[in-house]
């Protein structure tokens, strides 16, 4: 990741040089200015339109000047809606994406409608950046934690442990264009070294933006983070099998995220007057998610043959 | 050691002003010009790294005092109905203070089981809900953040800490610009001083965290030592709406504090015991009336 960033004197996170204070741990930013005065500067605040003397106002927030009406703004934290900075390239084109498709809707299996492949009409292809964030971080974990492990008479026996877990490259979807289980699909298809490079096969898809401010989105990092650090607790590090009451303390350090667009073919086909919806990765073709009719005849005759064999079988018994 | 004040010439008309070592900002009483004075940093006054603008206005102060001065059933009826005159708006010098700390706890935590036993009186078996405790140990690390002391030996902590919280949104680096026209106070308290009211917060802070970190059905016997690192404390200016209400001429007035940014009131507003004792008396003569209506009537019989 770039080397050029700010990074916060308590824990090293990446912090942005318009920041009061660091977003993890909430350190002050260090200020360039710092003016040694051996003496005392006494300041008054002049209108540059009247030359009167200007003075702090509730209503407008600001200092104004209470003949001329003029606003001295005072300086307002960004908290911008941040832009991608990274985006990793097509490598499946729009060709590749209709052959996949095509082969995906004869892999469903016999519930579906036999004429699936030939009666469904693709309406629309679209290439798509889906956005995300990547980031790294490293967490400091104290827990508490009942488990069953150790147990004497009660069913649960506490037990507390430190653990240290290093995070790299974990992806936090901020799309709103995908839902969870497409994302959760085509996300292993991704190459995420491939971020920047490579040659593109796409240039005009359509490129989600972040809908969220700066603010929120580290919220939302930071709660993913916990989330995280909360199931690989779980899974590895928590001794027995049962676990309850868990509770964490978290000293987060070096968070550094990336924005990030992910590439995705969307395809809408229709089949039978309805419009179905299919999300490929723009990375690997195989990887691919979507909906598709079920054949209520074939359903159907598969449950009557079920029921119409218990029978069959019944009356066997009741005969022999 | 006391500072001395400090003589200057109004830039505006030229008079002489005399501005108190405690202040940070001053008016001309010739031509009004407001003035905001920079002193050279100390270690016990440093420059504010951050302020937060008033929101709340005078007349709003105003308001949220009279209610809140309403709200108070017990207090003195002269204190109800007397007239909040001055409201000053003052920019409070306090410490935003933030660390690391670095616990370690010992405590007995309880499980609860349940065991079946015999009732000798009702001669059968009952389920029962017994604890076993079991020692555990361990080491507990956080950010503590946020955190405001004062910084100003006219207004203690425990005053602001009623007026608190304080949105953090609002935070501004320090500029002149957000302090001229209002009084605003120089840090009084030495730095020392608030540092120690800071971690006494945080190791305050930490124990109720560590309460709620215990696993287990219950918890008792917890005992902790708490190291605080990574210390950062910056003077940020807060907001705050002060009035001093006098409601007889033989009581000293009572001081309110508004917080200039969200209009919370706090003060201590004494309670008036005449009004008890009258309330109390009447609830007992109704008591009696009752009675001695109920010995004629004959009810008691």
């Amino acid at each position: 990741m770039s080397g050029a960033n700010l990074r916060c004197g308590r824990c090293s996170s990446v912090i942005s040089d318009d920041d009061l204070r660091c977003p993890i741990c909430n350190l002050t930013t260090p200020v360039s200015k710092s003016v040694d005065r051996a003496n005392p500067v006494v300041d008054i605040l002049r209108c540059s339109g009247c030359g009167a003397a200007m003075t702090y106002q509730v209503a407008k927030r600001a200092a104004a000047c209470a003949f001329c009406g003029s606003v001295l703004d005072v300086e307002h934290p960004a908290d911008p809606m941040e832009e991608a900075e990274d985006r990793l390239p097509f490598t499946v084109d729009s060709t590749q994406a209709r052959h996949a498709f095509a082969a995906w809707l004869g892999t469903l299996g016999w519930f579906r409608p036999g004429d699936l492949r030939t009666g469904a009409r693709l309406e629309t292809i679209q290439p798509l950046r889906w956005v995300g964030w990547v980031f790294d971080a490293r967490a400091e974990l104290s827990w508490t934690a009942d488990t069953d492990a150790d147990t004497r008479q009660a069913d649960w026996a506490p037990h507390s442990g430190t653990t240290e877990l290093n995070y790299d490259d974990v992806v936090v979807p901020a799309t709103r264009g995908l839902n969870r289980e497409e994302v959760a699909i085509l996300l292993p298809s991704y190459d995420l070294a491939s971020r920047s490079e490579g040659t593109d096969l796409v240039d005009d898809a359509t490129v989600e933006r972040f809908d969220v401010p700066r603010s929120t989105a580290r919220i939302r990092l930071v709660e993913a983070v916990d989330g995280l650090a909360r199931r690989r607790l779980g899974e590895r590090h928590l001794p027995g099998r049962r676990v309850r009451n868990l509770r964490i303390a978290t000293i987060l350090r070096g968070l550094e995220a990336r924005r990030v667009t992910f590439p995705a073919w969307v395809l809408a086909y229709r089949y039978k007057d309805r419009l179905y919806r299919t999300v490929l990765s723009g990375q690997d073709a195989s990887c691919l998610k979507g909906e598709a009719p079920y054949s209520v005849a074939r359903i159907a005759a598969v449950v009557a043959g079920g029921v119409a064999l218990i029978a069959l079988l019944a009356l066997l018994g009741i005969i022999l | 050691m006391a500072l001395a004040p400090l003589e200057l010439s109004c830039e505006s008309c030229g008079a002489k002003l005399v501005v108190q070592a405690t202040q940070r900002t001053a008016r001309c009483p010739y031509c009004d010009s407001p003035s905001v004075i920079d002193r050279p940093a100390t270690p016990d006054r440093p420059d504010p790294v951050f302020a937060i603008g008033f929101s709340v206005d005078g007349n709003r102060a105003r308001q949220n005092l009279r209610s809140y001065l309403n709200s108070h059933r017990w207090a003195p009826s002269a204190l109800r109905q007397a007239t909040v005159e001055r409201v000053e708006g003052i920019y409070l010098p306090a410490y935003l203070y933030s660390a690391i700390a670095d616990s370690r706890y010992r405590a007995l935590i309880g499980e609860d089981y349940t065991e079946m036993e015999y009732d000798a009186k009702k001669k059968s078996m009952r389920r029962v809900t017994k604890t076993e405790f079991r020692e555990l140990a361990g080491r507990h690390r956080c950010y503590v953040e946020d955190l405001f002391v004062t910084a100003s030996d006219g207004i203690p902590n425990v005053e602001l800490e009623r007026i608190e919280p304080f949105d953090l949104g609002g935070l501004r680096r320090y500029a002149s610009t957000m302090i001229s026209g209002w009084i605003s106070e120089e840090p009084s308290l030495n730095r020392d001083a608030s540092l120690a009211l800071a971690r006494g917060e945080s190791r305050n802070d930490v124990l109720q965290r560590l309460r709620s970190f215990m696993p287990g059905d219950s918890h008792r016997q917890l005992q902790t030592t708490t190291d605080l690192t990574d210390e950062a404390m910056d003077l940020v200016l807060l907001p705050v709406w002060v009035c001093a209400v006098r409601w007889r001429p033989d009581k000293p007035p009572i001081r309110l504090l508004v917080n200039g940014q969200t209009g919370e009131v706090a003060g201590d507003v004494p309670t008036s015991w005449r009004k008890i004792a009258a309330v109390v008396g009447a609830a007992l003569g109704v008591l009696g009336l009752a009675a001695l209506a109920g010995a004629l009537l004959g009810w008691f019989v």
